[in-house]
């Protein structure tokens, strides 16, 4: 189909299903028609899941035939279609797919976030290497109070950083902070939720 | 102010340079005259009579070749002898006569000062220099017409030129370009020609006019401080970072093998010396354990088990304890998770942990499984839990649950999440369905951010337990030795570590960016 | 006053419409300059020089919760990187977390590729998925940063913890690095690990400030009126209970 022909489409379905949806909270005769949408994103997200798995075969089987980094891609792409092929075959729940996610997958993923406590470690360590101004010399003071009153360091408790500094700024202070955060990134989430319903924003392509 | 100007700039010339340019003129000219085996150029203060011998001696052998009457300049063709001062002339080539068939034949007015200044290279450059450096200024030698010998054409090419019998051409671009039309040459009287030869290759550097301003100081202060903006916008930022990649490898080694000794040790000697947290400081974790404690025997309990493999270790000694709890008090356990990892790491955690549990053994749990979708999913299933899963294998799990309708039929509802995004999502799409909140076990990263929700009202989070030390915390008010107890130490160590590196690191990184580099003043470094 | 989401949601969309018609060419409504942002500028224009590869990440999020806003954030930053680094020996890539978003990252570079003429410059790789759950995305991307064409490494969308690991990799590999999350816990990662980090609704800034259009520019003007209605909301709720007292 034409760009011409299908932009102003894309964006009528997209306005008209963003209305609905918008409606539908305020109108409770629409709830039927919100929940079959709904029902119907969910399909398509799980198809689109599909696809993401689809895409990132593609991307090694293509690396692997050009020969970039070879050996990486063909573990990944050997260890894709045997998972995928002993899943449908011994189903989610069988002693195989059981195996491999807790000796493969779990400690792979706790191994990348034991790296990432090192990596923020050092993160702290440098961060007023990198940038020396106030927010930052802050940041790094509330870090550094916070940690003191997370628990006994090395088995050595500092009642004033643990009763009583570290409590008041996680309970008061960062609460406070989150908050005002949280209502930046609502009303940002609202913003750009209405540009789409709009149509002068077009994520998906138009 | 403008770089140009109508008037003559050699009028505007002062006396003193105007005596200097003469004598400078007057110098050139001797030069061209000194100089061995070139050709003098006529000029209006002087008589063709000093040619010399060779010179005479072509144009004897001209003449008497073409006859009298052709060598004499053609009145008919004056444009021709515009083109002679442009005919090219190469750096110590001295100019043969030629076949009077076959090219125009040199005569001897074709040379003109730069062709002579040629013969030497740097001598015609000074002259190239002060002709451009005074654009409008006279040359040495002025060439009469009467002086000036014109070339001849052969009639063929005679016929060809557009003369009088032509129609005068395009006398618009004319107007146009002033001046462009071509005056001399085979394609005279024709405009908006190519440029004659000689102009591209004449000898010398392009011309450079006068670009020094007229400015004040604080004119000239403001464009240094543009001209130092501009350079540091041209300076590449990214050669500091790459030069850092390095030391980050070897930092990060060393932090890696430091945190790694402290955790392990006293997870090797099995070490229970920390004290373990105390309830009082943490009234969130005991609302847990109080609405947990006073459940009555065999409700169902929804668990939202929303974990990543990633925090898994993390949560396991957390989890273990509050299911225990749950299980001690002969809840119907029903799992659900948004996470495709969350199925199967609820069951992992059920059979390597709870695995004696009597519940547990005999399978007397729901698993409701993955709920694909997100937050509308969730949303979904929060509006109505059966219908949203009510399909393949969960429809077997809802025939032991025929007295769940909606989400609040539910004894409690225990939100176990590796973050704080889907807790989040929990505690707010079930705010109006759940009346009387939820509970929340997380992670330790999620706790102050739900932390917000513990003081809403109405009251959506009713409980919060987090991290190691929310495990050991709950062993402690359960009196019970589990695995928050035998992490307990290892944290505390772990937490120390990285407080003692953090402020190391600091250090260490103020050390270094307060030393010099090699080469820079210690003025120029950046503050760190 | 009790600010309900009918009253919030249509106040909004009132000062969106307005701001996007009567504000469209007021040249005294600058926006405040935000370093991140103006870095990522320079950095683009730097990658374009010497022909590096700008890399944006869009993060996990899909487009069934809140987590689509910022995804649509950083599909705004992939369209204007794509405009002004087409052309560069090494395009912009796009990795993401999520199929949906792996289809929008495609169809956003397609376009942008259409719009300059240079179709058949493009091609489906540029959009890619690396991973699936949180760390295996981070893991997958990583190797993309590693690679030493990368000078640039810009996380918008939505990204938890995980984003360390990102940044951690463009930091080794001498590129600049900018964040921005919806997630609080993101955040917090990206500001001690980002060179560049967006913070709070500074994520949603990203295409008023990368000149995505009119209209964004409205989406931030409306924003902050909106922020500063609550502001004083909050101030006035807090106070009148202390004038009721003394009264």
């Amino acid at each position: 189909m034409n760009l011409r022909v299908r932009t102003p489409l894309a964006a009528a379905v997209a306005i008209a299903a963003g209305l609905l949806i918008l409606l539908s909270l305020f109108v409770t005769d629409f709830d039927e028609i919100r929940g079959r949408v709904l029902n119907w994103t969910i399909l398509l997200a799980a198809i689109a899941l599909l696809l993401g798995l689809v895409n990132l075969f593609t991307v090694h089987f293509d690396r692997l035939r050009s020969k970039q980094k070879p050996f990486y891609s063909a573990v990944l792409l050997v260890a894709m279609l045997a998972t995928f092929g002993i899943t449908i075959w011994d189903g989610s729940q069988g002693l195989i797919p059981a195996w491999i996610f807790t000796n493969i997958q779990i400690p792979v993923e706790t191994s990348l976030m034991a790296m990432l406590a090192i990596t923020l470690t050092l993160a702290a360590a440098r961060l007023l290497q990198h940038r020396n101004d106030l927010m930052s010399t802050i940041f790094a003071a509330t870090l550094f109070i916070l940690l003191l009153g997370s628990g006994p360091l090395f088995g050595i408790e500092l009642p004033l950083f643990t009763n009583t500094i570290g409590p008041y700024i996680t309970k008061i202070l960062s609460t406070g902070a989150m908050r005002g955060l949280l209502i930046g990134v609502g009303l940002g989430t609202l913003l750009t939720g209405l540009r789409i319903l709009i149509g002068a924003d077009r994520p998906y392509g138009g | 102010m403008s770089y140009h100007s109508a008037k003559d700039p050699e009028e505007s010339l002062p006396d003193w340079l105007k005596a200097l340019r003469k004598r400078q003129n007057k110098e050139n000219v001797e030069a061209v005259d000194e100089t061995p085996g070139t050709v003098q150029p006529p000029s209006s203060s002087e008589t063709p009579e000093v040619e010399p011998e060779w010179l005479q001696e072509i144009r004897g052998r001209y003449r008497h070749e073409k006859g009298p009457e052709e060598a004499e300049p053609a009145e008919e063709q004056p444009s021709l002898g515009d083109t002679q001062p442009h005919t090219v002339s190469k750096i110590g080539e001295t100019p043969e006569p030629q076949p009077i068939e076959e090219e125009a034949p040199l005569a001897p007015e074709e040379f003109t000062i730069e062709d002579a200044g040629a013969q030497d290279a740097e001598s015609a450059a000074e002259v190239v220099d002060e002709e451009i450096e005074a654009p409008g200024h006279t040359p040495a030698f002025t060439e009469s017409e009467e002086a000036i010998s014109p070339g001849e054409l052969p009639s063929w090419l005679q016929a060809l030129r557009p003369g009088g019998s032509f129609p005068k051409e395009d006398t618009r671009s004319g107007e146009m370009l002033p001046g462009a039309a071509e005056a001399a040459g085979p394609l005279a009287g024709l405009s908006d020609v190519l440029p004659a030869e000689p102009d591209l290759a004449q000898i010398g550097k392009p011309p450079v006019f006068s670009t020094r301003l007229d400015i004040t100081e604080n004119q000239r202060l403001h464009a240094a401080a543009l001209k130092r903006l501009i350079d540091e916008e041209s300076k590449p930022t990214e050669d500091e970072s790459r030069r850092a990649v390095g030391p980050t490898r070897v930092l990060n080694l060393v932090m890696g093998a430091a945190l790694l000794l402290s955790v392990v040790f006293p997870l090797l000697t099995q070490s229970r010396s920390v004290v373990r947290p105390e309830s009082g400081l943490f009234p969130e974790a005991g609302n847990v354990y109080d609405l947990i404690d006073v459940l009555p025997a065999g409700a169902a309990v929804l668990i939202a088990f929303e974990v990543q493999p990633a925090t898994f270790g993390e949560i396991t000694p957390l989890a273990s304890a509050v299911l225990d709890h749950l299980l001690d008090r002969q809840a119907a356990l029903v799992f659900i998770s948004t996470q495709p990892t969350g199925p199967g790491l609820a069951e992992k955690l059920l059979q390597d942990q709870l695995g004696e549990m009597p519940n547990v053994a005999t399978g007397d749990y729901v698993n409701l499984g993955y709920l694909s979708g997100g937050m509308a999913a969730l949303r979904s299933f929060i509006n109505d839990p059966r219908g949203a899963t009510l399909s393949g294998l969960q429809a077997d799990a809802w025939q032991n649950l025929e007295s769940i309708d909606q989400i609040g039929d539910f004894g409690l509802v225990v939100v176990i999440s590796s973050g704080a995004e889907e807790a989040r999502a929990w505690v707010e799409q079930s705010a109006g369905a759940l009346p009387g909140g939820l509970l929340a076990v997380t992670s330790q990263q999620a706790n102050p951010l739900l932390r917000a929700y513990l003081q809403s009202d109405p009251l959506t989070l009713r409980g919060l337990v987090s991290g190691v030390q929310g495990a050991a915390l709950y062993e402690r008010m359960r009196a019970r030795e589990g695995l928050g107890s035998a992490y307990w130490d290892a944290y505390s160590f772990g937490l120390g570590a990285i407080v003692l590196l953090i402020l190391l690191g600091g250090l260490y990184g103020r050390v270094i960016s307060m030393k010099p580099e090699k080469g820079k003043p210690a003025g120029s470094q950046r503050a760190a | 006053m009790n600010l309900t989401p009918e009253i919030l949601i249509g106040l909004a969309l009132a000062l969106l419409l307005i701001f996007s018609v009567f504000g469209r060419n007021n040249p005294r409504r600058a926006l405040r300059t935000v370093r991140s942002f103006r870095e990522l500028r320079r950095t683009i224009e730097l990658s374009v020089e010497d022909g590096s590869r700008l890399q944006v990440s869009l993060g996990r999020g899909g487009l069934l919760g809140p987590e689509s806003a910022a995804a649509f954030a950083g599909l705004t930053l992939l369209r204007q990187v794509t405009e002004i680094a087409a052309d560069s020996d090494q395009p912009p890539i796009a990795t993401t977390g999520d199929g949906t978003l792996m289809l929008l990252a495609q169809d956003t570079l397609r376009h942008s590729y259409r719009r300059l003429n240079m179709s058949d410059q493009y091609y489906l790789r540029l959009g890619r998925v690396t991973g699936l759950t949180p760390f295996s995305y981070a893991a997958g991307t990583m190797p993309l940063i590693l690679d030493r064409s990368v000078l640039a490494s810009a996380l918008v969308g939505s990204f938890g913890e995980e984003a360390g690991l990102i940044t951690a990799a463009s930091q080794e590999s001498g590129a600049f690095s900018l964040g921005g999350s919806h997630t609080l816990s993101g955040q917090a990662v990206l500001f001690g690990s980002a060179q560049a980090p967006l913070i709070g609704e500074e994520l949603y800034a990203t295409g008023a400030y990368m000149n995505a259009g009119a209209t964004h520019q409205a989406s931030l003007r409306a924003q902050d009126v909106l922020r500063w209605l609550i502001i004083l909301l909050l101030i006035i709720t807090a106070v009148l209970p202390l004038f009721g007292g003394a009264q």
